[in-house]
């Protein structure tokens, strides 16, 4: 605040009769105020923290790394014991600090922390990744032998698989180690409402919500959903479930956006 | 390109099955639907063997962004309003799916099958008994009226909706 007072007074020009005196003075206060702006504690060199962000990113052993957008973001990719890749991204938010900010990994605590450094967090990511060896085998198990109906592109991250119970997975369940491995997938049915497979912004495919046996068209839950509310009037339904008749068959048909 | 929303992307798919495979008789003006998704010009043709065969009808389709929650807005335009007890001379159309019965498992191409076998249906060429009162009278949006179905009307609702559950199967 003093430093704006004395600043506003120096420039204030009708204190000069000449351009000489201000720039005396302008010299003055620059001698005057180096100290507290250019030597402070708290005063940032730049040079030096590149210099050790750098010389960071140099001593990471055995990881590939890689640089993102800017500078500041890293992708680092580290392999385990089954040939399998994994990708960690952190984030430099200032010295000493470093925040993971996406891992294809399930959540845990230890992602949201700050670290001190990049060998710190590769560290803690490899011991998870280790701990998670037997979860990527069978994983891995699940997503060869069973057709997958929900999430539509598994990844490690996602804990859970919606598989589809159909003749080839129980005949492969007693050998299963030497079967061939389900080559035709179940035939993905669009949403009979959006026409669409996939939602933008929404994971879930679309499903023979109707009890009607004759009827079996597919729909999205939130198509369903949204159309239920809107030929009710828009009055948000009872305990989550809205009811209606199916817009296919017009078989009464009730539907919630949660499933069950 | 900007993302589309969801009445955009089922326009989009709806036109391009429709110029893909159009049914007999329909043909959709690509050009100006893909230009402006939310207003189609449909040509139609009278079926032969029929009371309208050798005619052509334009149809328009007005779709709001609540598509396909919202049924659209569907009448005849031009100059040659087809002669019908359900159409009237302001080109409405009495068609109980295109607004009460109307389904989001309905499509522009079930609605033109079902204004088709509207007509194709016809056993004499008159206009509504009440068309000078309600063409004098009426909203411009036929959306905006109460309409009161004969007996007619539901009829063909249900062929329609048996028709568009088998194209649903075959599909």
């Amino acid at each position: 605040m003093e430093s704006k007072k004395e600043m506003r007074e120096l420039f204030c020009f009708s204190n000069y009769k000449s351009i000489t005196k201000f720039v005396n003075n302008l010299e003055k206060f620059f001698l005057q105020k180096k100290n507290t702006y250019l030597c402070s504690s708290n005063s940032i060199d730049m040079e030096q923290i590149d210099k050790t962000y750098l010389n960071e990113i140099k001593n990471v052993d055995n990881v590939n790394v890689y640089f993102g957008k800017t500078l500041e973001e890293l992708k680092c990719v580290i392999s385990d014991d089954g040939f399998r890749e994994h990708e960690i991204f952190i984030k430099f938010s200032g010295p000493r600090k470093y925040e993971i900010t996406k891992v294809n990994l399930p959540h845990l605590p230890y992602q949201d922390e700050v670290y001190n450094s990049i060998n710190e967090i590769i560290d803690t990511f490899r011991n998870h990744v280790i701990n998670l060896s037997n979860y990527f085998f069978e994983l891995e198990q699940i997503d060869q032998f069973f057709s997958i109906m929900e999430p539509l592109h598994p990844t490690y991250k996602d804990e859970y698989r919606k598989i589809a119970l159909d003749i080839s997975s129980f005949s492969n369940k007693h050998h299963i180690i030497l079967s061939e491995p389900v080559t035709t997938m179940l035939e993905k049915q669009h949403c009979a409402i959006c026409l669409c497979e996939e939602l933008p912004d929404n994971p879930s495919v679309p499903q023979p919500i109707c009890q009607n046996n004759a009827c079996g068209v597919y729909y999205h839950r939130s198509c369903l959903y949204e159309w239920l509310l809107a030929s009710a009037g828009g009055r948000p339904p009872a305990f989550g479930v809205a009811t209606g008749s199916c817009p296919t068959c017009c078989h009464p048909i009730a539907c919630s956006l949660l499933e069950k | 390109m900007a993302a589309m929303s969801p009445s955009e992307r089922r326009l989009q798919k709806e036109l391009m099955a429709l110029m893909k495979e159009p049914p007999a008789g329909v043909t959709v003006d690509g050009d100006q639907a893909s230009q402006n998704l939310t207003l189609w010009t449909i040509h139609m043709e009278g079926v032969p063997g029929t009371l309208y065969e050798g005619e052509k009808f334009v149809l328009q389709f007005k779709f709001t962004n609540k598509y396909p929650f919202d049924s659209p807005e569907v009448t005849f335009v031009g100059n040659n309003i087809p002669v019908h007890p359900h159409v009237y001379s302001n080109g409405h159309i009495c068609l109980s799916i295109l607004t009460d019965d109307w389904s989001p498992a309905l499509s522009v191409q079930s609605v033109c099958l079902s204004i088709v076998s509207m007509l194709s249906s016809c056993k004499e060429k008159k206009r509504p008994p009440d068309n000078s009162f309600y063409v004098k009278t009426c909203s411009k949006n036929p959306k905006k009226t109460k309409w009161w179905y004969h007996g007619m009307c539901s009829f063909i609702f249900f062929t329609i909706n048996n028709f568009s559950k088998s194209i649903t199967k075959r599909n």
